[in-house]
């Protein structure tokens, strides 16, 4: 069940919210209850068969988990150690099982000549975020950070529908407590109504934007992955165009999730926070996916070592922390091409900031055109990788960037498929009847600087809600806006009737259409 | 600001916009978009002709699979009972279908409807439907009860309401420069009388137009591109079955019961291919489930699937379109089937 759904906007949500609070009138442990059930129903939605194997790796990371708090008295800490050693083995071998058996096995094969495949094997969706989520959870507790061990509760914060499937990455500590204050059951309008807005918000990023901008990105990559060649408009149409998609998808997805969550009086941290305005790939990895990058950081970057034994070091510890960053994203050689990519980057940037240092620069200091060259160069070097990321093989990849290199030619012109698509997509068929005229070229190039417009100069969710976006954000000091949103300049009755329309635009372009899934959904 | 004042506003301002929408939908309806119009003229010519004579009749209904594949002079020289064919198009839902027919039957009517296997799946789509209804039957929709309204617009996407709106803001130039107009009932009625005088179908090419229609309701110039598709039907694949077609045939079926009319639903012809042999698991399934309802439905079924098999010489441009020879060797199993029937009242045999 998607959130752009109408059977998740029209059943699944009114009815898990009225049974929640409803029952959280009563007694919050079976409201609790209530809500693990319901994302419970919510996952086995896809796959029902799935449901079994999510309950299972609970009840193993839960009873590991108490294993490890009552092995407390332990003096050398070797049972717990032990414990949490097996586990995380474990997790991480489901893990390896269902997203990279096949892949390991048909890249030995091809090195080795061989036809190496298991029986298709079907990924459990989300795998990634729970199996993540559970490692959290076993290293905190094994680090004393856990406080609580309440089996209903500790369902909910691994089932919890709103980041159950695509994020964001929660830890425990930050969970709990608010599945443990009794306010959280209890119905409050203001939280129904910023949620629906930043809902909505995320619901017309997703509709509106991101599916309506891969009718450019599609068919470049498909065209690629066919073995065309791609000329310089395509090419840079196609990427600019995915870069778009994702950002759209995954900034719209994570303000539905968080939007969602409101709803219910729970607050989940912030994941998404503006990163094409990112003036290094530093501050992008501070503003893309913010909480899987805390948990590389804290649960692998800074156990390998971090930044404390030198700058070579800590260049190694980088590259080798976004490889694996980018293989969790998916089990294929393009993805961690991808990590590898953005590892360098950031060891260029490291490398840079030094020089700078070096130099006698203050790097807190900045002028206008250096954010704004800044920003220039990481949008490119972004955008350049994101080609490997949406490519279905290296050679596609290649081709597209070819492409933009300019080695197939600079002609202004757009390709056939091109022309094809946006006839089918963007024009409806009487326009064509009546003559008007379409220009790929204007309609690709007004469309995509109206979208870099938005990403690099328009408000974000969090500062259009200003002070609300506390809420949003309760963890991270860093991020927070404590002043007044853009939103709160104007009449609440107008933002409302806004928003109302925006949600109401969206759910029009659901209308008869197989709602797409979000792009993270396969990770 | 009170929530209760922002959440109202919100829902009022969906609401304001679900009425925009639906004012544009209205706005809409009727605008010369592409359709196929001859769909409509087919309609009201076959509508007049089975308003015509009186006694006892055989009516054929169903999609072009019946409209190109019966020849109702043959069923009628064999049966003698006259014939009319009054299939259209397998793009229309049933009922549409039915409330199309109603007005003309009469008593002592045999009502016979080879159907298409897509109506029976639920994946079947009717985009096509809705969006030619919309163009050249509107009245259809306004009388429609309000929920079936209601999920008429929800089923229609919203690109086509735009392009419709765009086309009713051009329908002068577009009815001008296209000629796509709805002609009225009587130019198309005295039309069509004109080609069945003049029979201006005979000799001609295929045209999927009110001139390729004779007296009795069939598609005529039944020859066309060879056929080179794939013959894959989706009786033998799993499909699932549309829960509201069995409502729809069963209130027909008690329709038809309560006015003294006989209904048989009949096999389409399909092309031949291997997956269709009778050792075929889901082939068997499918016929059962289709029989087993129909029977509860207490509709009487003709004759087997397997004899309504043709080889694919005797198709034209799609799978289901009958070329003449096609259309004789099945219209020989169908009188074949409907005879039997008639003689022994049967509800239809099993597969």
């Amino acid at each position: 069940m998607l959130f752009n759904s109408f059977e998740f906007l029209l059943f699944f949500l009114p009815v898990t919210l009225v049974g929640f609070f409803v029952l959280g009138r009563f007694q919050p442990r079976v409201a609790a209850a209530w809500l693990t059930l319901a994302s419970l129903f919510f996952y086995g939605w896809w796959n029902p068969l799935s449901v079994p194997l999510l309950v299972a790796s609970i009840l193993f990371n839960y009873i590991v988990a108490r294993y490890i708090v009552s092995g407390g008295d332990d003096l050398n800490g070797r049972r717990r150690k032990a414990g949490l050693a097996c586990a995380i083995a474990a997790n991480l071998l489901l893990l390896g099982y269902f997203k990279y058996a096949n892949f390991f096995l048909t890249s030995a094969g091809s090195v080795l000549g061989a036809n190496w495949r298991m029986a298709d094997i079907i990924l459990p969706l989300g795998i990634s975020f729970f199996t993540f989520t559970q490692i959290s959870f076993l290293v905190d507790t094994y680090q004393g950070k856990a406080r609580e061990y309440d089996l209903v509760h500790y369902g909910l914060f691994v089932t919890y529908f709103p980041h159950l499937i695509a994020g964001p990455v929660l830890h425990h500590q930050q969970m709990m407590p608010q599945f443990a204050r009794p306010a959280t059951y209890r119905l409050a309008g203001e939280n129904i109504a910023m949620g629906l807005t930043i809902f909505s918000l995320g619901l017309f990023k997703k509709v509106m934007i991101a599916d309506t901008v891969a009718m450019f990105s599609t068919p470049v990559f498909d065209a690629a992955a066919g073995g065309a060649t791609i000329g310089f408009v395509a090419a840079w149409g196609g990427a600019l165009a995915y870069a778009f998609q994702i950002y759209f998808d995954f900034s719209g997805y994570s303000d539905m999730a968080i939007g969602l969550s409101r709803m219910f009086g729970i607050a989940l941290p912030l994941n998404f926070n503006s990163p094409y305005k990112a003036v290094n790939i530093i501050d992008f990895w501070r503003r893309w996916h913010m909480t899987l990058s805390r948990f590389l950081r804290d649960y692998l970057y800074v156990p390998l070592g971090g930044n404390r034994r030198g700058a070579a070091r800590r260049h190694v510890n980088l590259i080798a922390t976004m490889l694996l960053g980018g293989l969790w994203h998916g089990a294929a050689w393009t993805f961690v091409i991808w990590g590898g990519l953005h590892g360098m980057y950031l060891v260029v940037n490291y490398a840079w900031q030094a020089l700078r240092r070096r130099l006698g620069h203050d790097l807190t200091r900045s002028t206008w055109p250096g954010r704004h060259a800044g920003r220039l160069v990481t949008f490119t070097a972004v955008v350049a990788a994101w080609v490997f990321f949406r490519a279905t093989s290296f050679e596609a990849a290649v081709r597209i960037l070819k492409g933009m290199a300019g080695a197939n030619g600079f002609r202004l012109e757009a390709p056939p498929y091109y022309v094809e698509t946006l006839q089918h997509t963007v024009l409806v068929p009487v326009a064509i009847d009546l003559g008007w005229e379409l220009k790929p070229l204007a309609v690709l190039a007004g469309l995509l600087v109206v979208l870099l417009m938005l990403v690099w100069w328009a408000p974000n969710t969090q500062e259009l809600m200003g002070r609300f976006s506390d809420a949003l954000d309760p963890y991270e000091r860093e991020t927070s806006v404590t002043r007044a949103g853009w939103l709160e300049r104007f009449p609440p009755r107008l933002v409302a009737a806004v928003v109302g329309v925006i949600f109401a635009i969206s759910l029009l372009g659901l209308v008869t259409e197989v709602p797409s899934e979000f792009i993270y959904f396969q990770f | 600001m009170a929530p209760i004042t922002y959440l109202s506003t919100f829902v009022a301002a969906i609401v304001g916009v679900a009425g925009l929408y639906i004012g544009l939908f209205v706005y809409q309806l009727g605008a010369p978009v592409t359709a196929e119009y001859w769909v409509h003229e087919a309609k009201i010519a076959k509508l007049f002709l089975a308003s015509q004579g009186s006694g006892q009749r055989v009516l054929i209904l169903g999609g072009s699979n019946a409209l190109f594949g019966i020849d109702s002079g043959l069923v009628e020289k064999q049966i003698g009972v006259r014939t009319i064919n009054l299939a259209i198009h397998g793009g229309l839902s049933l009922p549409y279908m039915f409330e199309y027919i109603k007005p003309v039957l009469r008593p002592r009517d045999v009502v016979v409807m080879p159907l298409e296997i897509e109506y029976y799946a639920s994946a079947y789509r009717y985009d096509w439907f809705r969006s030619n209804i919309m163009a050249w039957d509107p009245g259809y929709f306004r009388n429609l009860e309000l929920l079936e309204r209601a999920r008429f617009v929800l089923a229609v996407p919203t690109k086509r309401v735009v392009n419709g709106a765009i086309a009713q803001m051009y329908a002068a130039q577009l009815r001008r420069q296209r000629g796509r107009a709805v002609r009225d009932v009587a130019v198309i009625t005295r039309d069509a009388i004109g080609n069945w005088q003049n029979r201006s179908y005979v000799g001609k090419p295929i045209s999927y137009s009110l001139e390729s229609i004779d007296e009795r309701g069939d598609m005529r110039n039944n020859r066309g591109t060879r056929y080179t598709g794939t013959a894959s039907s989706v009786l033998s694949s799993p499909f699932a079955f549309a829960s509201d077609l069995w409502v729809s045939l069963e209130n027909f079926g008690a329709y038809c019961r309560g006015h003294d009319v006989t209904l048989f639903v009949a096999w389409p012809a399909l092309m031949t291919e291997p997956s269709l042999n009778e050792g075929n698991p889901v082939v068997t399934r499918n016929v059962a489930h289709i029989v087993s309802h129909l029977a509860r439905a207490r509709i009487g079924i003709l004759g087997r699937p397997q004899d309504y098999y043709l080889d694919r010489v005797n198709f034209f441009d799609t799978k289901y379109h009958l070329n003449e020879e096609g259309r004789a060797i099945r219209t020989s199993q169908l009188v074949r089937d409907l005879r039997d029937a008639l003689r022994n009242g049967a509800t239809g045999p099993t597969p």
